[in-house]
């Protein structure tokens, strides 16, 4: 549904994003993670439609970015990381002007935007008067007023108190029923939370491309398990320590927390525990290491990259 | 266009700047028309509206820089200009709609002045071709001078350097025909033929129309947009 192939950008002699390519799917969320200067805005603002890319190919719905420019912006909706507001018109007029400036009517889909992203009450308010907060809501409701295919989020979490980013992640997810999404943002476990796939970018370059539990698995080879297991202590090291660097976390008589890194399976993991004879109440993909993930892709260079290619390789084995 | 136009036009209605800027110029205008067009001893009703549309093309020009400073600086300073630049509109579109906008806002003002000029016709006799050849020269040194702060507001990074841009081209333009003077042809004959009032204006202000002096200001009024739509497409680049 949106495909982009070979998207490059160049400032001048120097290159801010290299032959960036991937495909995005109606109803899939991508987050775009990079350290700063790593060319995640430049390429949100070229996908957009604000920046003239150097080379690549992007399409939205069949429609060219080079080709189509038009066509293309129809379908695409853009959030920068500072909402581009008019403070003197209210939420409604503001609104009606971008439906229509993008080619839509305003009218009704004004009220139905405003709630879903929870802005009814404030429709006739001026935007000068809202707090932060509800101008990122409403810089979300500019996005997809006009009804487009592709949602594009510049760190939209930005500024917004827990609550709100609790929210904000539902509000994301809603938007994925409809539109595809595609966002930035400098909170890794945010992005953990709210995306189906991660695109790691490093010096302008795609150094990572998919879901965060395969990444973890394809870097490092082993995957962290969080277990509860009931047993004796030595039976439990005894089944579990060949598999891998065991960790006893806590121990409540015959009951033990444990930290698991291994390359097995979960399946495997709990046949084991079974076939050993001990009883098994939690098997968990720990999901904390997105942090270190990210620093071992982002700063260590010896990292292989993960690409496209490789992923569907894998997928097919 | 329609949509940028009816935002801009509304955004000088709704904003005090809008209306100190017309409150001005009426207040200037009607000055200059009382102190010096109608002046104290006994005048030509010809004289008196001559005199006016001198003094009030001075007013038009000035007030068109600053109709049109904002323009593209404003929403490139609160960072509005994204909103325009991913809509499915040409550069074109967008220029040709904040031109207008400021264009029609400063016609309104400028036509505004017409019963001052309606009062010389109770005491003595206004001819309708001088008022007529008037207001067309001054509608278009007013269609010039939003173009030259159009192209100035989409170069400039902010309000204030839009200004000083503007008014740097506009002045360097009504120069030319102090340059003309003190060179030789033919880039005297170029230098007073880009003259932005000596030459093109003294024509409309005696109440003739002639196809050079609005092809002049017509051409002005074009080449600013098209270099303006540049720009803005450069933007784009960086």
């Amino acid at each position: 549904m949106i495909q982009v192939q070979g998207l490059t950008k160049f400032y001048g002699q120097r290159c801010a994003v290299r032959d960036v390519s991937f495909a995005l799917e109606r109803g899939q969320v991508i987050g775009l993670l990079g350290l700063n200067g790593s060319g995640k805005t430049t390429i949100l603002r070229m996908l957009a439609g604000d920046l003239e890319p150097s080379a690549g190919l992007v399409r939205v719905l069949e429609h060219d970015l080079v080709d189509a420019p038009k066509a293309y912006r129809r379908q695409v909706g853009f959030l920068p990381d500072r909402v581009p507001l008019y403070p003197d018109l209210s939420v409604r007029e503001y609104l009606d002007y971008l439906a229509r400036l993008r080619g839509s009517i305003g009218g009704t889909r004004v009220l139905e935007v405003c709630e879903q992203v929870d802005l009814a009450t404030y429709i006739d308010e001026p935007i000068v008067n809202l707090s932060h907060g509800y101008r990122k809501r409403l810089g979300i409701a500019s996005a997809i007023i006009h009804r487009p295919a592709l949602v594009i989020l510049d760190e939209p979490i930005s500024g917004l108190d827990p609550i709100q980013i609790v929210e904000m992640r539902k509000l994301i997810r809603t938007l994925a029923q409809d539109h595809s999404v595609l966002l930035s943002s400098h909170f890794l476990s945010e992005i953990s939370q709210t995306c189906d796939q991660l695109l790691v970018l490093k010096e302008g370059e795609i150094v990572a491309q998919e879901s965060e539990t395969s990444l973890q698995s394809r870097l490092s080879n082993e995957v962290a398990y969080d277990l509860t297991v009931h047993g004796e202590e030595g039976q439990i090291r005894n089944a579990l320590e060949a598999l891998g660097d065991l960790h006893i976390e806590t121990a409540s008589g015959s009951t033990f927390d444990l930290r698991l890194r291994s390359a097995t399976e979960a399946q495997i993991l709990a046949k084991t525990v079974i076939d050993a004879g001990l009883g098994l109440s939690r098997l968990h993909v720990a999901t904390g290491g997105l942090e270190s993930l990210f620093m071992a892709i982002a700063q260590n260079p010896e990292t292989e990259a993960a690409t496209p290619e490789d992923v569907e390789t894998e997928a097919e084995a | 266009m329609i949509t940028v136009f009816g935002r801009e036009l509304r955004g000088y209605f709704r904003s005090p700047m809008g209306w100190v800027i017309a409150a001005a110029v009426l207040f200037i205008d009607g000055l200059l028309f009382n102190g010096f067009a109608v002046g104290s001893g006994k005048r030509l009703s010809s004289e008196v509206v001559h005199d006016f549309f001198y003094f009030s093309s001075g007013t038009t020009m000035i007030a068109g820089l600053l109709l049109s400073m904002r323009l593209f600086a404003e929403e490139l300073q609160v960072g509005t200009q994204v909103l325009l630049r991913t809509a499915p509109l040409s550069d074109w579109a967008v220029i040709l709609g904040k031109f207008f906008a400021a264009f029609v806002y400063l016609a309104l003002i400028t036509l505004a002045t017409l019963p001052m000029l309606l009062l010389v016709d109770l005491h003595g006799q206004l001819g309708p071709g001088h008022l007529v050849a008037g207001y067309t020269g001054l509608l278009l040194i007013a269609a010039a001078s939003v173009a030259i702060g159009t192209l100035a507001s989409a170069v400039a990074d902010n309000q204030v350097v839009a200004a000083i841009l503007g008014a740097a081209i506009l002045v360097s333009l009504l120069l030319c025909w102090l340059l003309a003077r003190v060179t030789e042809p033919p880039i005297s004959d170029l230098l007073s033929h880009l003259s932005f009032f000596d030459k093109h204006f003294t024509a409309f202000m005696e109440g003739e129309v002639r196809t050079p002096d609005v092809a002049y200001y017509l051409s002005v009024t074009w080449v600013c947009l098209l270099i303006a739509s540049g720009v803005q497409r450069m933007r784009r680049w960086r």
